[in-house]
Parts: structure tokens; C-alpha cells; sequence
């Protein structure tokens, strides 16, 4: 059984992480937040803070919306009859929902990976300081921007002498290029890290959401209603304790505590919502 | 030993969202399909069969009646496993190519290691797509796409064949060797199930054919012991209409045609 969802988890990942929207978004993500240090115009409280929030911020919006993509990757085998192939082989309709889950989950842990290493370094490289003023490592962004971009040669070549998936190699690529570069950098705060944990239990959530509403709704209410509701958790439901920005200020980092009581909320939720959807799928009349 | 496929008085009626009953499609179908035999399911445009298939592979769930595949339930692991499937329209993941798609699949019925890759070697050679197994299937024709298809069906050596349309979209060389395949497949044992529009192919393969007609069994019986053609047989139980031309029939369509000379 677990190599049955090994092999749909593997499958999965390779076809959310093998398409060109996500290589798309992830690139948007990590450029966008390796190149904001250079558009910064005024000094926060704190050096590296405004690249800091917003690479955390993003890696919420661009996972929420790879999630989607997941999702909306789910309804479409179901819809279109993709999934009846698999579903007459000897496994059961949960145990391919999981498989699938499983992949999106992996894809996005991907992701998370990138834009992790993107945030450290874009606070590693923002304006600071110096015996002549305070600017940002221009030089190091551009080498960060020029490593990402080489990764992308590097998924071309593969392409090109081995028809490799360009899409695919990109998106594996791009994560080690930007961490190989990590340990070069200038005073890495490390307690990001710690929330980026926190951000990847609330995406485990809203993946779960997206993928119990794709079992059955069309990829634009799976989008609406899922965005919909990260807003609201995020505006009434406590869902800011997902996204702790003020314990790492000063160089700081969530508590394992903080962590330790999140856990198992998003485990509960996670799971039930996972629950429900199988529950959907198996109530599903025609595939 | 039981028999590879039987279903008893099976219904089935689609609903609307509200519970409200649609359309009848299947009405009380009864047949068995027996190892080594070759049965053809033969009926008009919505007349039942793609319905009638997923309801045995578990697709679907039946309102009444009963399907036993081996003497189990369409739905369980071990029905599944003796049986191969080949859809009507082969919706094969464009991004992977050939082999890949028969390993992922390979895998779902718990091959691996060397039988893996040893059948899936085989499958390409039979499927004639060897030369083509590194090229992503999103690049091929439909007819190439059908070929990998039917290859996929043939992974887990299954007991029972359900193939929807199998010559669909083939050129003459690939109905020749579908058909010469599901003839092999017979006098190896294995019992066949398959619907086609094409009744010259289904002459040629079938040992026994059923004719559905808006869900219901009009004819059942051998090929041999039919007295006149298969077509012609077809349309007389069938075409309840008297023949008319589609064009006569909706007002003649005087804006159709060439120009005149």
C-alpha cells in the first residue's frame, strides 16, 4: 500500500511541480523578493525587516495559490476521466486521494524550500548602515538573481541534451542554486526559518481546504472560497498566529513553544479536512 | 471457479441535484461473459454501454441488481486486479511519455523491480510505440495514444479485457493487430468484454454479442447463428424509424449546397 501512494505522491509532485505555472509563480516569488532590498526607500525599525515580512508574506499567497493549482489539478482528472484509469487498479479511491494530497504537499514543500532560501538571503542582502550610509548588497542580489537564473540555463540544457522537463528541473534547480549561496551570506537570520514552519502549517490547511473543494467544485469557487477563507482566519480566526512576524524581530525566532501549540491544530484540521474529502470523493457518483 | 463477469438485472438511473430522477439508462440488463470468449456489447449513441461499463468496473454505482467479477464485487482490490481497461477516449497524462506512463501504472498494481520492467518493455513492443517510448504521449495521435492505452490494460495479465472502442482512431495496420491481439488474448483464456460502433470488427472478434437499445436488452445470442449480416441485423432491431434522409427530415436545409452551374 505504501508503495501504491509513494508511487501517485511521486507522480503528483513531478506533474503540479512539472507545470509551467508553477515554475511561473515560484520564480515570480523569488526574484520578486530577492530584488525587493533595491527597492527600498525608507528604513523600517529593524535592517531587513521589510524583505523579511514580505518574503514570508508571499511564500503564504504563492503556496496558497500553488495549492489551488492542486487543487484545480485533482478536479480536472476527475472531470475529465483521467483518474478513472487509475481508479480501476486495485486501490482505493482514498488511498489515491492521499497519493494526490501527498503529491501537493511535496510540490509545495518545494516551494517552500525556494522562497525560504529567498527571504534569508533578500534580508541578508537589504539595506544597512555603513561608514558611508545605508545601502543594500546590490552586487550579492545580483549574483543571488544571476544563480536563479542559471538554474533555469541549467533546466534548459537538461532539455536540451536529455529532454529532460524543463519545467520540472527548473523548479527542483532552483532551490539548491539559492541555498548553495546561503551559507555565503552576510548575517543569515536563521529564526526566519522558524517561521516559515508556522506559515507551512497554515498552508497545510489551506491546501487541505482547496483539495476538498476540488473534489467536486469547478477551480474558480476551489480559488474564491479557499482565498476567502485564509483572509478570514487570517482577520478574525487567530490565523495571525500563523504568521509571527514580531518574535523575530532584533534577530529573534519563534518560540518552539509557539510551535508546539500550533501543531496540533493544524494536524486536527489538516486531517479532518483531508477526512471530508475522501468522503466526498467516495460519495462521488461518476468518475 | 466463477465467472469472469455476470450481472443480474442491473438498473441504473441518472438524477439531478435535487434527487429527481433524469434518465433510465440502464433497465434490468442481465449476461455473463465466460473465460476465453469474446462478447460484444453493440448499441446505438446513448443506448446504455459506457454506463454499463463503469457500473462493472465500479465507476458507478448501480440502483439495483447485481455484478460479480470473479464472484466479487465490481468495487473490491481483487476485481480490480484481474481486470484490464481500456477507455472509450484514452485520457493518458500528456507531460509523461509511453514508458513512464506503463510504470506508473505498473506500480499501482504493485509490479515493480524486474517484472516492471521487463512487461513494460514487452507492452511497448506490442503496442508498437518501442520506437516512440521516450516521446511525452501529449505529442502523439490519437490513434498512438489508443495504442499506449491498450498496452496499460494489458500490465497486470488481466483475467477479464474491457475494452471501450478499441479500434477507435487506429489505422487499418493497428485494427488488424488489435483484433489478431483480442483473438490471441481468447485462445489464451482470457474473457473479453468490448463495445464497438464498428460492426464489421465486432463480427470479425465477437463470439457472442448483446444489443442494448435506450437501456434495455433487445438481442442476445452466438454471431454464428445469425441468419442474415451483423448490420443488417443490427438495424432491424434497432432503427424503429422509417428510413428518411436526415436532410428531408429537417425541412430540406434549401441553404446547403454547392453552387449551381
Amino acid at each position: 500500500m505504501l508503495r501504491k501512494l509513494w508511487a501517485i505522491a511521486w507522480f503528483s509532485a513531478v506533474e503540479v511541480l512539472g507545470h509551467p505555472a508553477t515554475l511561473l509563480l515560484t520564480l515570480a516569488s523569488a526574484i520578486g523578493t530577492l530584488l525587493l532590498p533595491l527597492f527600498q526607500f525608507q528604513r523600517f525599525s529593524e535592517d531587513g525587516r521589510l524583505a523579511r515580512d514580505c518574503g514570508l508574506s508571499t511564500a503564504l499567497l504563492f503556496g496558497t495559490l500553488l495549492a489551488i493549482g492542486g487543487a484545480g489539478r485533482l478536479h480536472r482528472a476527475l472531470r475529465d476521466g483521467t483518474s478513472a484509469i487509475a481508479l480501476v487498479k486495485p486501490l482505493s479511491r482514498g488511498l489515491w486521494f492521499c497519493g494526490n494530497a501527498l503529491g501537493t504537499a511535496l510540490a509545495l514543500g518545494v516551494y517552500l524550500l525556494t522562497q525560504g532560501a529567498a527571504t534569508l538571503l533578500a534580508e541578508a542582502y537589504s539595506p544597512r548602515y555603513h561608514a558611508g550610509g545605508s545601502y543594500a548588497d546590490v552586487g550579492a542580489i545580483f549574483l543571488a538573481v544571476g544563480v536563479a537564473v542559471g538554474a533555469l540555463v541549467l533546466a534548459a540544457l537538461n532539455n536540451r541534451v536529455r529532454n529532460g522537463r524543463f519545467a520540472l528541473s527548473g523548479s527542483l534547480l532552483l532551490p539548491v542554486a539559492l541555498w548553495v549561496l546561503v551559507p555565503f551570506a552576510p548575517a543569515v537570520h536563521w529564526g526566519d526559518l522558524t517561521a516559515l514552519v508556522a506559515v507551512a502549517m497554515l498552508l497545510a490547511q489551506a491546501t487541505a481546504l482547496a483539495l476538498a473543494l476540488g473534489v467536486r467544485c469547478p477551480p474558480g469557487l476551489t480559488a474564491g472560497v479557499t482565498l476567502a477563507a485564509l483572509a478570514v482566519t487570517l482577520a478574525y480566526l487567530g490565523g495571525a498566529a500563523y504568521l509571527p512576524l514580531e518574535p523575530l524581530a532584533g534577530g529573534g525566532a519563534v518560540p518552539a513553544r509557539t510551535l508546539l501549540l500550533l501543531a496540533p491544530q493544524a494536524c486536527f484540521v489538516t486531517a479532518f479536512l483531508l477526512w471530508c474529502s475522501m468522503g466526498l470523493l467516495d460519495t462521488k457518483e461518476t468518475l | 471457479m466463477s465467472e469472469p463477469l455476470v450481472l443480474d438485472g442491473v438498473r441504473k438511473t441518472f438524477r439531478d441535484f435535487w434527487g429527481r430522477p433524469t434518465v433510465e439508462a440502464v433497465k434490468g440488463l442481465s449476461f455473463t461473459v465466460g473465460a476465453g470468449e469474446v462478447f460484444g456489447l453493440l448499441g446505438p449513441n446513448g443506448s446504455g454501454k459506457s454506463t454499463t461499463i463503469k457500473m462493472l468496473l465500479g465507476l458507478l454505482r448501480r440502483d439495483g441488481g447485481d455484478i460479480r467479477v470473479f464472484g466479487e464485487p465490481p468495487t473490491s482490490k481483487r476485481a480490480h486486479a484481474a481486470v484490464g481497461y481500456l477507455p472509450e477516449i484514452t485520457y493518458l497524462h500528456p507531460f509523461l511519455t509511453p514508458r513512464e506512463t506503463l510504470r506508473y501504472y505498473g506500480r499501482l498494481f504493485g509490479l515493480g523491480g524486474k517484472t516492471l520492467h521487463d512487461r513494460v518493455e514487452d507492452l511497448l513492443r506490442l503496442a508498437g510505440v518501442d520506437h516512440v517510448a521516450d516521446r511525452r504521449v501529449g505529442t502523439f495521435s490519437k490513434g498512438m495514444t489508443r495504442r499506449v492505452g491498450l498496452a496499460q490494460a494489458l500490465l497486470n495479465a488481466p483475467q477479464l479485457l474491457v475494452l471501450d472502442e478499441p479500434t477507435s482512431g487506429l489505422d487499418p495496420i493497428g485494427t488488424r493487430e488489435v483484433k489478431d491481439l483480442i483473438l490471441g488474448l481468447k485462445a489464451r483464456g482470457i474473457a473479453v468484454l468490448m463495445s464497438s460502433h464498428l460492426l464489421p470488427d465486432v463480427q470479425d472478434c465477437c463470439d457472442r454479442i448483446l444489443i442494448l437499445d435506450r437501456g434495455e436488452c433487445r438481442a442476445q445470442g452466438r454471431i454464428r447463428d445469425l441468419k442474415e449480416s451483423l448490420e443488417a441485423f443490427f438495424l432491424e432491431t434497432v432503427d424503429r424509424t422509417e428510413r428518411v434522409s436526415p436532410l428531408e427530415a429537417a425541412g430540406g436545409l434549401p441553404w446547403l449546397g454547392g453552387t449551381q452551374a
